[in-house]
């Protein structure tokens, strides 16, 4: 091994809590971008094969009636691979214990499986032949109600009763989040299941006759798009075509999309981040080497070596810190994937799992980690060229001293005691020393207030969400629209405080060429439970005529208030009309319109009606309430509101697994910068501190030196932490905002509190673990030498 | 113990363990100085000077034998001990002043003063080394022979019963070298404070009230010099 070589591996080894804390940076930043982004592409993947095994939808239409011989016509049509015609129908199930939740009758063909949308058996087989009643049952809604074969379902259609017999229990990539409409925020299993049963017992039971009201097809090309699905709805007119969707619309498809494209984000965003912070500490250690090192260098020139021999050797540094993070980060990432994406196929219940082992992110990861350590090697080590010779091998000149500023402020400074004098003269003094430390320091405290932002603002958005925006304790769903008078008799049950009904309607919304699914909510004008504000908190009246729209929404339309949207209303018909933006409502969860349910009435034309109602019930009646609501024919379902909270808070559940993870690297990497810039600061003081020492202080007081100035530094760290600290949660939030919910800058005072705690917690924790260099320091060695 | 002794070594050795080697940087020391005394310890590099003078001022410690501090033995005392030691008793010079680059002249001598229990005064002293007039300089914006007698007021500050310096005029050229001989040789008689120099550097020896010869960790000659001579009269 040639000297400089050799010369590199023992400084290595001289200075390893150093070195193994900048690795441990780039080992946190690589291991995390490849957990992201390997989670990332596995799920993609899985996804996409599960689309593709299971001949998941290109495209499906809600249409009044297709006879059979219409399916088969839709089959003759050119590029269209696959189709079927089925029987779908929401209704009520009896699950026990005077439960009542909304099933989803789905009609399969009696003998096989579809040739769309076909059925992942994860116990039992296909439906029995020998049965009428046989049925399959989603998942997660077995996996909640503990149904297995020979399970039953109480299904209740049209007001009797039917028994089902369950032969198996599936998944379908139909159904990854199994949600009955987009107004529902979170998939439940504990409200909602898909009951497959066969086709020819729908036809009777449901009284459609052998009629579909849906028509799923698969395209043979994927790419095929606008023109035959143009194609295809001109067909279907002749059946009463009410509504089309494509793929990437489809609900469950959207959602899985959303999930994704966030993973996606995260798996750029935090690396890039922690990578940033990993190249500014590898500079500033790289930086202070150099100094330290002068006359080395000057040697080394002295005996001939070239400049760029020089500098390869402090960039050779920066790179072994590279290669010894990023190698072990990539591979821990590839561990956590496995661990991320299983939780994440769970939760999805994706019954494909597809891990890999992408060399490329392999490639990618270690190139970058080289990349960024590499310039910021580079520009440290460029310095060295600067040096001279002769003059770096005579003595350092003294650091050039000055008056600091706090000394001109004779009251304070005079009533100062000395070592406080002496630490804020150093801090002031060696301005570059504290400036890197001050980076140091503002960078632990931004990546906690990053991290627990993301637990406050969600907190916030779900307790503003279903507590401040909504009054209600339940919400109740008719199985069929009824009459408002209807709803408002609900009030004469015991125990119910208010009644306010509540029309729901499916709807589209259109400016200009962009559109976007909604729900249009009708509410009563003197409305009690739903507390509508604008993107200010102003509160905002529900106008007599006009809509107010969800603020994603109307960001997505870029709608403002006061302009005419196109909404499609669909209730049996399609009833399309214009109507006037009379105000923006801030909703963090969902995306609701909402509207004046006698003018929503109107524009259906059905009148004054009612699909549900919201009440509040009076505290320690909530039992019986439920129970004579069941009782009442035509209610479907009662809906609690902390249980939809609670669902929700469930759902991001994986956030907080990945939170939890940001967490555990922002710990490493802030004790690590912390760390380091102690190291550096007492190698660099070494003879000072020795001077101390002979002086006849002792080690304890020359540890609180330096403690005093790391505290002093801390405090000074604090403001533009925290201001960098929210510039990047806003940036964040933005980014993460998404169709299912909207991230708002709230950062609670505990937050706060963690990350400047944090900072003085590693202080002393990285003063206490370099003790022994304060206290062993050997006083005859430091100050015998010129320079160490 | 007679009253006037300062030191007294007993048999002091001192070995190194370099790896597999011992070196023996002191070999049965045995001397005693007396209070008010100006030593010189004269030797080539190597011969153990800087180790005895480590010794008696307490920032290494012998291998055995018994250093005695006014009649106290110190070679038994720990970090602790040796810290109060030193903070009480002893003001140390070096060769590379070793001052505070980010403190003044006057701050670096405060930096003593403020842990001393019995300073001296600040200014007078100041103005002792010469350097009154430049009491708020910087290190970095004086001269070497300044930044020594900066070092030395630092020393004198704490009042210390003993000044030890280490090849206080190595760095320095010629003429400044004889001034801060002379600001030692100053401050012993008038003062009375026992200093004890350390030097490669024969002539200086003449300045000496007692001279202390080594090589090789030995101590070949131990005289009183009954005509200490001036700074000023010698030449190297």
């Amino acid at each position: 091994m040639n000297k400089m070589n050799r010369m590199l591996i023992r400084d290595i080894l001289k200075s390893k809590g150093q070195f193994i804390a900048a690795a441990a940076v780039v080992f946190a930043g690589i291991a995390m971008f490849s957990a992201s982004f390997v989670s990332y592409k596995n799920l993609k993947n899985s996804v996409e094969s599960y689309y593709d095994q299971y001949k998941f939808l290109n495209y499906y239409a809600d249409v009044k009636g297709v006879s059979p011989m219409g399916i088969s016509k839709i089959k003759e049509i050119k590029g269209i691979k696959d189709v079927i015609g089925r029987i779908t129908a929401d209704v009520g199930a009896d699950m026990g214990n005077g439960k009542r939740v909304t099933v989803r009758m789905v009609s399969l063909p009696d003998d096989a499986q579809p040739a769309v949308n076909r059925l992942v058996y994860v116990s039992g087989g296909y439906l029995d032949d020998k049965d009428q009643y046989s049925c399959l049952v989603s998942r997660k809604f077995a996996e909640f109600y503990r149904l297995g074969e020979g399970s039953i379902i109480k299904a209740i259609i049209n007001l009797k009763t039917y028994e089902f017999n369950v032969d198996g229990i599936v998944d379908s990539p139909e159904f990854i989040y199994a949600m009955k409409s987009p107004s529902d925020v979170s998939p439940s299993a504990e409200k909602f299941g898909i009951v497959y049963i066969k086709e020819s017992t729908a036809a009777s039971i449901l009284g459609t006759g052998y009629i579909f009201n849906q028509v799923h097809v698969t395209f043979e090309n994927e790419g095929s798009g606008a023109e035959l699905i143009d194609l295809l709805e001109d067909f279907l007119k002749t059946y009463g075509f009410v509504t089309g969707t494509e793929r990437n619309d489809q609900f469950s498809s959207m959602m899985v999309d959303n999930e994704i494209g966030e993973l996606e984000k995260i798996a750029f965003m935090f690396p890039a981040l922690f990578l940033s912070v990993a190249a500014t500490i590898i500079y500033i250690m790289q930086r202070r080497i150099i100094s330290n090192q002068r006359t080395l260098i000057g040697v080394m020139k002295a005996i001939g070596y070239a400049d760029s021999r020089i500098l390869a050797h402090y960039i050779m540094y920066s790179l072994i810190i590279a290669l010894t993070g990023a190698i072990p980060g990539v591979f821990a990432g590839f561990f956590l994937s496995i661990v991320l994406t299983k939780s994440y196929t769970n939760i999805f219940s994706i019954p494909v799992m597809e891990t890999e082992i992408y060399p490329s992110i392999i490639v990618f990861g270690v190139l970058m980690s080289v990349a960024f350590c590499l310039l910021a090697g580079y520009s440290s080590a460029s310095r060295v060229l600067k040096i001279n010779p002769a003059e770096a091998m005579r003595s350092e000149a003294p650091s050039l001293g000055r008056r600091i500023f706090p000394e001109r402020m004779r009251f304070f400074w005079s009533r100062l005691a000395f070592g406080w004098k002496m630490s804020i003269r150093n801090i002031f003094r060696s301005r570059i020393r504290t400036l890197f430390t001050i980076i140091g320091m503002m960078a632990t405290i931004m990546l906690f207030l990053v991290s627990l932002f993301f637990l406050d603002s969600m907190d916030y958005v779900l307790y503003q969400n279903f507590f401040v925006f909504q009054k209600q304790d339940y919400k109740i769903r008719f199985a069929n629209p009824s009459s408002y008078f209807d709803a408002l008799e609900l009030k004469n049950i015991e125990g119910i405080r208010r009644v306010e009904p509540l029309l729901e309607i499916p709807a589209e919304i259109q400016k200009g060429w962009r559109k976007e699914q909604t729900s249009m909510v009708g509410i009563t004008r003197d409305n009690d439970f739903y507390r509508l504000v604008d993107s200010s908190f102003t509160p905002l009246e529900v106008p007599e005529k006009g809509v107010l729209v969800s603020q994603s929404i109307a960001e997505k339309l870029n709608v403002k208030k006061g302009d005419t949207i196109k909404v499609k209303l669909y209730l049996g018909n399609i009833f399309e009309k214009n109507i006037k933006v009379e105000g923006i409502v801030k909703q963090y969860v969902g995306f609701n319109c909402y509207m004046n349910i006698k003018e929503l009435g109107r524009l259906t034309e059905q009148g004054l009606f009612a699909t549900g109602a919201v009440v509040s019930v009076k505290g320690g009646k909530e039992e019986t309430v439920i129970k004579e609501l069941y009782d009442i024919n035509g209610v479907e379902t009662v809906e609690a509101k902390d249980d939809t909270f609670k669902d929700f808070a469930q759902f991001l559940e994986l956030m907080n697994t990945f939170i939890g993870f940001m967490i555990f690297f922002g710990t490493i990497m802030g004790f690590s910068i912390i760390f380091n810039t102690t190291v550096i600061n007492i190698m660099e003081r070494r003879r000072e501190l020795a001077s101390l020492k002979v002086l006849g202080y002792t080690g304890k007081e020359v540890e609180n030196t330096i403690l005093r100035e790391n505290m002093i530094i801390g405090v000074i760290s604090i403001i533009p932490g925290l201001i960098l600290g929210e510039l990047m949660c806003h940036f964040l939030a933005g980014l993460f905002s998404n169709e299912i919910f909207m991230l708002e800058v709230v950062i609670g005072p505990k937050s706060y509190t963690i990350a400047i705690l944090s900072v003085f917690l590693f202080a002393v924790l990285a003063q206490y673990a370099n003790r022994k260099n304060i206290s062993g320091l050997d006083m005859v060695e430091v100050l015998k030498n010129r320079e160490n | 113990m007679p009253e006037n002794e300062v030191f007294r070594l007993d048999g002091v050795s001192k070995i190194y363990r370099m790896g597999e080697i011992e070196v023996n940087a002191l070999k049965n020391a045995e001397f005693e100085i007396k209070s008010g005394e100006l030593v010189v310890v004269l030797g080539p590099s190597g011969s153990g000077k800087s180790t005895l003078l480590n010794i008696l001022g307490g920032i290494d410690t012998s291998t055995s034998g018994k250093v005695l501090y006014r009649g106290t033995d110190i070679s038994g005392y720990d970090e602790e001990q040796l810290t109060l030691f030193r903070r009480r008793n002893i003001g140390f010079i070096f060769q590379f002043y070793n001052l505070m680059p980010n403190l003044t002249a006057r701050e670096n001598v405060e930096l003593a003063t403020e842990i001393s229990g019995n300073p001296m005064d600040i200014e007078a002293v100041l103005e002792k080394v010469g350097l009154k007039y430049r009491a708020n300089h910087f290190p970095s914006q004086m001269s070497g022979g300044e930044q020594q007698r900066v070092a030395i007021a630092r020393a004198v500050a704490k009042n210390p019963d003993v000044l030890l310096c280490d090849e206080p005029t190595g760095a320095l050229d010629y003429s400044t070298g004889k001034l801060v001989l002379n600001l030692l040789r100053n401050i012993n008689k008038e003062t009375g404070k026992t200093v004890i120099i350390i030097t490669h550097n024969q002539p200086i020896a003449f300045v000496a009230m007692r001279v202390i010869k080594m090589r090789s960790g030995e101590i070949v000659e131990n005289y009183i010099n009954d005509s200490p001579a001036d700074p000023d009269m010698i030449e190297w």
